[in-house]
């Protein structure tokens, strides 16, 4: 496996309810990078999130994704997670009545137990989550409500974030996790995706805004539009698209 | 033979052997004159009547002794058995301190409607009630063994002295032979600034027919809560009428159901808004799975002087496997401009997007499904505030569904 990319997207091509969403996407990340994926509303942006992690709707019509040196698109969602994938949510649910330390105690041990190692001891997962709470600014007292119940949008995305630090994953793909937030949340956003940062961990960051890269600083950007990636360039292509927009890279892409 | 001629002929062959007494003369009439609901009665509609016609003897079955192993005893509260509707043993003497046993009083019983036909069998082929009264604070629990084959009856009459407080469980267990019934009466008169919690759990094993009466009367700032947890039989209905007589009275109802394989299980509640400022919700978590049937109706009455009131209702059901069936009924009759009231009642299946959510944080699909389940039935469960009993109740769920109830998984 050395030497092999830790993610390996190649002409993939989705298609939703019949319609083609993704045209052929090609991307290869290497542990220890991070990337962003830019563009504008409806480009496929989400809908690549959603394939890598393995949410049921969308029909994989060609190409492959390869993870680890496995097929990632043969492996259920529950498996891709205990591999280490791990997807913070544009829009994370609330599931009122299912307790957050109990999901994340669950989501942890079914990690570790994937690693062949024994569940976690119940105080040490308790002193784990208190200190990813501090990085985080997240009050204890949301540990013993429902998931996300009641929160607001930036304490669902901190919780996103949360999950992310407790679980530690070998791949995390954020979609919009800066979606709707102030400052201050953006911060503590790129703060978590900072702590975790490691050269045997790499980051997809699915993101409209350049904003977030001002604190998370990428290895690569790319250009998702009409299904295809159209550019790829350094951190210097994302401020230039917050100069420009995505119009000229549109009209360059039709000429 | 129609069913109710049949039940008038197992009558008079049994009563020959008994001594007249009137108040079994008034039901057979009252029977007589309102005969057996049927399923067009709007009230009856979600019942499985069918079961009453499949009943194979009327008369009560003999008393037995008690074979299987009762629930675990529960600490702090004094346990009364009943065996196939009579008491095992000397009431008077397993009462705690604040309940007493009044003679029966030998006057029959007036229905509150005539939603409680079917308490009349018991009046007709049962005992008289047993009549407990609470003064000051108490914790009993109630334990109704259906065992073998037969009918049985039990009846229970409940006062509550002005100010008292009660916590009332009350449980029906067994396993009776195919054909036999349960027709249960309980009668709760609620004094003045009383307090009554009542948590019944219904665990039958699954050949059993259940037709189970509530009859609920509040006076003046009274409270009532109660969490009905309903699993078994074969066939379980409950016809509960609460009435809200006295100024500021108030009630909460919380209900279960959980219905696998052909189990019917319905509930109807009857709410009176009978005074001003008097208030009832009304909670009911139904999860359907296989070719089960569940159904809810919550029948709201507000008269023209109840002004003040408030209204709550909240219902759900849950749908698992293409052959089951949740009906919720929300219904609000109000003759006042002066009330506040919500009611909203939704079915549907496992959301998909909280499932994947699970899913992508590395949960199997089958914890991912009970956690949601129980998470569905949590805001019921929630009402079961005695922790052991709610451990109980927790485990015949995780045994009745199949899954695992995920301790510590709740909010």
């Amino acid at each position: 496996m050395s030497g092999e990319p830790l993610l390996s997207v190649e002409n993939l091509q989705v298609s939703v309810a019949g319609q083609p969403v993704l045209r052929g996407v090609n991307l290869t990340v290497q542990r220890g990078e991070v990337h962003a994926i830019m563009g504008p509303n409806g480009s496929g942006k989400s809908t690549l999130a959603h394939v890598l992690a393995g949410r049921a709707g969308y029909q994989v019509t060609g190409g492959s994704v390869r993870y680890l040196g496995r097929d990632l698109l043969a492996l259920a969602p529950e498996e891709r997670a205990r591999a280490g994938l791990f997807l913070g949510f544009q829009y994370p649910v609330e599931i009122p009545g299912v307790n957050n330390a109990y999901l994340l105690k669950a989501a942890l041990n079914a990690i570790r137990r994937e690693r062949g190692e024994s569940e976690i001891d119940a105080f040490d997962f308790l002193t784990l989550v208190k200190a990813r709470m501090q990085t985080m600014q997240i009050d204890e007292a949301l540990l013993s409500r429902g998931v996300n119940e009641g929160f607001s949008g930036g304490e669902k995305k901190r919780n996103e974030i949360l999950q992310m630090l407790v679980l530690e994953p070998v791949l995390a793909v954020l979609d919009e996790t800066d979606s709707g937030l102030d400052i201050d949340a953006l911060k503590l956003v790129a703060r978590g995706i900072n702590t975790l940062r490691s050269p045997e961990r790499s980051f997809v960051l699915v993101t409209h805004y350049q904003r977030l890269l001002d604190h998370v600083v990428p290895d690569q950007v790319h250009v998702l539009a009409r299904g295809r990636v159209l550019r790829t360039g350094g951190p210097e292509l994302a401020q230039e698209l917050e100069r420009r927009g995505y119009d000229w890279l549109l009209e360059q892409a039709a000429a | 033979m129609q069913t109710l001629e049949r039940i008038f002929s197992e009558y008079r062959h049994w009563q020959q052997g008994h001594p007249p007494e009137t108040r079994r003369h008034v039901a057979a009439e009252q029977l007589r004159e309102l005969g057996l609901p049927g399923v067009r009665d709007e009230r009856w509609r979600y019942a499985n009547l069918r079961a009453l016609d499949r009943v194979q003897a009327f008369v009560p079955a003999a008393v037995a002794p008690l074979t299987p192993a009762p629930p675990e005893p529960l600490a702090g509260f004094a346990r009364l058995i009943f065996i196939n509707g009579q008491p095992a043993s000397d009431l008077a003497a397993a009462l705690p301190p604040g309940v007493s046993l009044l003679p029966a009083s030998g006057q029959w019983y007036t229905l509150l409607g005539a939603d409680e036909r079917l308490a009349l069998l018991q009046q007709l082929f049962g005992a008289e009630a047993s009549v407990l009264r609470v003064e000051g604070s108490a914790q009993l629990e109630i334990l109704y063994v259906a065992q073998g084959s037969g009918a049985s009856y039990p009846a229970l009459h409940l006062e509550l002295a002005p100010g008292a407080r009660l916590k009332l469980i009350e449980r029906q267990v067994g396993t009776h032979e195919p054909g036999g019934l349960i027709c249960p009466h309980v009668q709760l008169l609620i004094g003045a600034a009383a307090e009554l919690q009542h948590y019944r759990i219904q665990t039958l094993g699954t050949e059993s027919v259940l037709y189970e009466t509530l009859s609920v009367q509040l006076a003046e700032s009274a409270r009532y809560r109660i969490c009905q947890v309903a699993l078994g039989a074969a066939t379980a209905r409950t016809t509960a009428t609460v009435r809200l007589q006295g100024r500021a009275a108030a009630v909460d109802w919380h209900g279960l159901s959980a219905a696998r394989d052909q189990q019917v299980n319905d509930c109807r509640v009857r709410c009176d808004h009978l005074a001003p400022d008097t208030h009832s919700t009304a909670l009911f978590r139904g999860l359907a799975s296989a070719r089960a049937r569940i159904g809810f109706d919550g029948d709201v009455h507000v008269v023209a002087n109840a002004h003040g009131a408030k209204v709550r209702q909240s219902l759900r059901g849950l749908l698992e496997g293409s052959g089951s069936e949740v009906n919720l009924r929300p219904r609000l009759t109000i003759l006042t401009d002066q009330i506040e009231a919500s009611h909203g009642a939704t079915t549907g299946q496992l959301d998909e997007q909280l499932l994947f959510y699970l899913l992508s944080r590395g949960l199997d699909p089958a914890t991912a499904r009970a956690l949601l389940k129980s998470a569905f039935l949590g805001d019921a469960l929630a009402a079961i505030d005695i922790a052991p009993l709610r451990r109980q109740v927790e485990h015949s769920l995780g045994a009745h569904l199949g899954d695992l109830i995920l301790a510590g998984a709740l909010t």
